[in-house]
């Protein structure tokens, strides 16, 4: 115990750690400008009448008015000041907090990777990445394994048969791109959608090993990036590529930058003196054994539920399920109230956007939520009680389409909550 | 001592970097051997829908609805009101059309915000009488233009020709003017087709300046033909049905009630939707529709769509005349909803999925 104190206590150059947290805050400042840009914060904030609200947050609500507009240009100015680097702990606890609030609003936004933006937020609030003095060697390390959990957790999620044995979803993927300049022919064969889908899951499993031995480092940042840019010209994943691009600098050696100036830049100063390792705070090594913990389990909590994960969704999302899955949906609901005989049908498109709709057809828990609200909005239009029903079938990784939900489940009734949905039928 | 135990480490790592490296190489020499292969069936499909079937469906409705025009211009000058027969015919084979076209109303029809000018209802009869008494002595164009949708179109043009067919004055006029306004933004339509959008959807990824790639070309067609599904659905049959509102079914709510057209519609939409799915020939296997894609990747799914059009025909062929009648007894208008809603999902669904159509990720990164 002593040693691994004493190893997470070394000091280290904080080069790698200053130039991820200036690298981490440019693209959350790009990220922020862009989702601006195109118009997100309306269409996703502030125009839905309706938010799929995560479970156990279903206060958290996005502000009024045009508070969503100050709440984006608080984080731009978070994240510029992130770069700055004037008191960067509290600077990336600003981030956090703005960038996981935004994320907590609608669960039909979940992605991946602001997620992994919002776990590394919150490492950076006690991670020190001042550029005048050593750090000690835990910062380092902790983001090394959280990016290193992120591919090998991604790459174990690819061990399943329609990854491997049917190349599913990039042989669905890949065919659509048959006039992609000088590969197109290549995406509508089967044999390049299996090639493709083993080497992304041996990469994604080798990725963080490769990294880490000074020996393999170069080959294998050189294949990260061509990977991250392949998957990022044929897929629409906007800054992912990016940002793991950008994080997999972490597991070069700690004084990397200083290295990088003294090849290619003028002179720099000399190197910074060795200072005694820093003594390492039990609250410390407690929170990032709790944190690495979560980190560890989350990914593997879907084996407590039964069926396939890809198509119940029942511990799905944080954990690193990375373009896993092709689905899509249609969801009608059937709406009885037996005090009056009356009988409806509702096609949710008409209250939501086209990504909450799209999002909802293929989720069991948003399909729950959603019937709660019908009930809800017909109890306020005067007719209580209703029983709400949903026909939803989803088409999932090339298998024909089926139905999602029991039919005969009365929705309005049944809770939401981390246990097993019975109401989900199984996977075709 | 104990010596250091590096070299299996670095045979761990070696097998590990060379087993990577080995799949990607492998991928790389698929991919150079497959690079001379080409498949043009996506480009032939888009080219023949855009060529063979939609602007000649335009052209069409186009000629028809000049011919509309003309036969309701005949009708005012000979002030024949008692044999309105001849336009009312005209208007049926120009519903006919842009039923039809529902199937594929992308590209100029929503670029010009037609579809609303074009084809409102339910018809607002009180608005329509309105507009014909505040209407000047001259109706030009430019009052047509001038009113809302709710006040023109086919429906109020169905309205004016099939429940009191005029035959002189202000009335006449009107009419008049209003299958003007349908010839002239149906030309609209149609020139936009034959001038520059056929040749963009045609050149989908080949340089088009509308469609990027092949994919986004065939995107536009199959999400017209399940848009155009889900408002057969909705719209034309769970709308009069009472299925939005738990309410008994209302007549006053179906398509192209004056003309009693509304099964005829119908019908009309699937023949659309045939022909994108089976192209111009309406054979499978023949012309290269969106079919002959589905049939390339998976020959039981597209026979799976073709049973399902089959079955979805034959509902709607069991509804018995008049529409507004069989609305009131539901089973047989339920049934034939289904069924069509039945292959607006497998469009949706396993069409769109096979295809890469509205899967991929979604439009705002995702991962």
């Amino acid at each position: 115990m002593d040693r691994l104190r004493r190893a997470l206590a070394r000091p280290v150059h904080p080069g790698s750690l200053v130039a991820f947290r200036v690298l981490f805050a440019i693209l959350i400042l790009a990220s922020t400008v862009r989702f601006a840009a195109r118009g997100w914060i309306a269409s996703m904030y502030i125009e839905p009448a309706h938010h799929f609200t995560y479970f156990g947050f279903a206060w958290i609500r996005p502000w009024p008015g045009v508070g969503m507009y100050v709440h984006f240009v608080a984080l731009a100015l978070a994240a510029a000041w992130l770069l700055l680097g004037v008191w960067p702990r509290l600077a990336a606890l600003v981030v956090f907090v703005l960038f996981t609030y935004v994320e907590l609003l609608d669960q039909a936004a979940y992605l991946n990777h602001y997620y992994f933006v919002s776990l590394i937020a919150l490492l950076l609030t006690v991670i020190p990445t001042d550029p005048r003095r050593p750090t000690p060697a835990w910062g380092l390390y902790a983001l090394r394994l959280q990016v290193g959990l992120v591919y090998g957790f991604a790459g174990l999620a690819k061990l399943r048969g329609d990854w491997l044995f049917a190349a599913q979803p990039l042989r669905t993927w890949l065919a659509a791109h048959g006039d992609f300049p000088g590969l197109g022919p290549l995406f509508l064969r089967p044999e390049t959608a299996y090639a493709m889908s083993w080497a992304g899951a041996a990469f994604d499993l080798c990725a963080p090993f490769l990294l880490l031995h000074p020996r393999t480092r170069p080959p294998a940042f050189v294949v990260l990036l061509g990977f991250h840019a392949l998957t990022g010209a044929l897929f629409p994943i906007g800054m992912f590529p990016w940002i793991m691009s950008a994080s997999a600098l972490i597991f070069f050696p700690p004084d990397w930058p200083r290295r990088l100036a003294r090849r290619f830049g003028p002179p720099v100063p000399a190197d910074m003196p060795p200072v005694p390792p820093a003594s390492l705070s039990p609250w410390l090594l407690a929170g990032l054994g709790l944190h690495f913990a979560a980190q560890l389990l989350l990914p593997l909590r879907h084996h407590l539920y039964p069926g396939d994960h890809g198509w119940t969704e029942q511990g799905f999302r944080f954990a690193w399920n990375v373009m896993l899955v092709e689905k899509t949906g249609v969801v009608t609901y059937r709406v009885y109230q037996p005090a009056s005989g009356r009988r409806f049908v509702v096609h949710p498109e008409d209250a939501l956007t086209p990504q909450q709709s799209k999002q909802l057809a293929i989720a069991p828990d948003l399909i729950l939520q959603h019937a709660h609200t019908i009930a809800a909005q017909f109890a306020a239009r005067g007719l209580p009680g209703v029983e709400v029903r949903a026909d939803a079938f989803v088409a999932y990784n090339g298998r024909p389409s089926a139905r999602l939900i029991d039919p005969e489940v009365d929705l309005a009734r049944e809770h939401d909550g981390l246990a097993p949905k019975r109401w989900i039928l199984p996977a075709p | 001592m104990t010596p250091r135990r590096t070299w299996p480490k670095r045979h761990v790592l070696g097998a590990m970097c060379f087993g990577t490296c080995a799949t990607v190489a492998t991928a790389i020499t698929i991919t150079i051997m497959g690079a001379c292969e080409g498949d043009t069936l996506r480009q032939d499909v888009v080219t023949h829908l855009a060529h063979d079937v939609i602007t000649p469906a335009q052209d069409r409705l186009r000629t028809n609805a000049a011919a509309l025009a003309t036969s309701v211009d005949a009708q005012c000058s000979t002030g024949s009101t008692g044999a309105p027969e001849a336009a009312q015919t005209a208007w049926r084979a120009v519903r006919a059309d842009w039923s039809v076209t529902a199937a594929f109303a992308f590209g100029p029809v929503l670029e010009q915000m037609q579809a609303g000018p074009l084809d409102f209802w339910p018809v607002r009869e009180a608005t329509i009488e309105e507009k014909i008494a505040a209407a000047p002595t001259t109706i030009d164009a430019a009052y047509i233009d001038g009113l809302g949708t709710s006040a023109k179109g086919m429906p109020a043009l169905e309205y004016l020709l099939f429940v009191a067919p005029p035959a002189s004055g202000t009335r006449c006029a009107y009419a008049q003017a209003l299958a003007a306004d349908l010839a002239r933004r149906t030309a609209q339509i149609a020139d936009a087709w034959t001038t520059e959008h056929a040749d963009a959807l045609a050149s989908a990824g080949h340089g088009s300046a509308v469609y990027t790639s092949e994919q986004a070309g065939l995107d536009a067609v199959v999400n017209a033909t399940i848009e155009g599904l889900y408002r057969m659905v909705k719209e034309k049959l769970d709308r009069p049905l009472g299925n939005l509102t738990g309410s008994e079914p209302d007549p006053t709510l179906v398509e192209s009630r004056y003309s009693d057209g509304a099964l005829p519609d119908l019908g009309h939409n699937l023949d659309g939707f045939a022909a994108i799915y089976l192209g111009a020939d309406l054979e499978s296997g023949g012309d290269p529709g969106l079919g002959a894609l589905v049939a390339a990747r998976d020959a039981r799914l597209d026979d799976r769509v073709i049973t399902q059009l089959a079955v979805a025909r034959a509902a709607l062929a069991a509804i018995p005349d008049p529409f507004a009648t069989a609305l009131t007894d539901r089973s047989a208008v339920q049934a034939a909803r289904d069924e069509i809603d039945a292959l607006r999902r497998l469009i949706k669904l396993d069409v769109a999925s096979l295809l890469g159509v509205t899967l991929m990720l979604s439009d705002n990164d995702g991962d």
